[in-house]
């Protein structure tokens, strides 16, 4: 679960004003944090966190659950998502085929071992970029699945939830998505190994 | 996954180099995933802040904090 929808929570049931504001800069920072995600685009994202927030304040007090919450905040912001104006740079459209994204069943590709851990994936920029890329070319019903499982930390039902689907379909989707992410970060360090590296006298270290 | 099967799938795992290297960088993708969700959220900007506390403070007090 996503700590600042939990956070927010603990805030407005403090109350106050001071404690409302918190709470809504919290949920307003979610629901936007998701719609970069999805969307792409700052527009987008901050028109989406309004909505989001301008139908969730109000019902506000009615939530005892930060986990109730969040499936309710990503519901509305999801929903927002798919009515945007304005369409993703990205937005690639149809199905991710299991055939395809699974490795040759005869291993004529050998898979091989990564550089760098998943902690180094996430922060360092070159890898960050790629992991985000291949996030982004998700058809959008995989990207949405995957950004609320692995990113947002939901569990299967609550995602189901959010999305208006099944939990199979929620399985089957991430699934696949997962797949495709790993493939893209193979493709880019099996290229990254293959390509000479320059060499360089700056003697920098990142 | 029938016991079974879910035993032979282990067996394969531990001795097919392939599959096993396979599994692991799956295994690194949703590690990465998650972590990256853990540390990258989008922050929002000031004025995105400004307009929310203006809008809100009308249904703030409808609902009335």
């Amino acid at each position: 679960m996503n700590p600042l929808v939990e956070q927010a929570l603990k805030d407005w049931k403090a109350g106050g004003p001071e404690g409302g504001q918190r709470a809504i800069e919290s949920l307003a920072s979610s629901a936007y944090s998701f719609a970069m995600k999805v969307c792409g685009n700052v527009e987008d994202a901050e028109d989406i966190a309004q909505e989001t927030m301008m139908r969730l304040a109000p019902a506000l007090k009615g939530f005892d659950d930060p986990r109730a919450l969040g499936v309710w905040l990503y519901k509305v912001a999801r929903t927002r998502c798919l009515m945007s104006r304005r369409t993703s740079k990205f937005a690639p459209a149809g199905t991710l085929s299991l055939g395809e994204l699974m490795p040759d069943s005869d291993h004529t590709r050998i898979a091989a071992p990564w550089p760098d851990s998943p902690e180094t994936i996430a922060l360092k920029e070159e890898l960050r970029k790629q992991l985000e890329g291949a996030v982004r070319h998700l058809p959008k019903p995989y990207r949405l699945v995957l950004l609320l499982r692995d990113m947002e930390q939901l569990d299967t039902r609550e995602t189901a939830r959010a999305l208006g689907i099944s939990a199979a379909t929620v399985k089957m989707r991430l699934h696949r998505a997962r797949l495709f992410v790993r493939n893209g970060l193979d493709s880019y360090f099996r290229s990254a190994d293959a390509t000479p590296k320059p060499k360089t006298n700056t003697g920098s270290k990142v | 996954m029938a016991p079974a099967r879910h035993r032979e799938l282990e067996r394969h795992l531990k001795d097919c180099k392939n599959c096993g290297e396979f599994l692991q960088t799956l295994k690194a993708t949703i590690h990465a995933c998650r972590y990256y969700g853990a540390v990258y959220p989008a922050e929002i900007s000031p004025s995105l802040k400004s307009a929310l506390r203006r809008k809100l403070a009308k249904a703030l007090t409808e609902s009335g904090r």
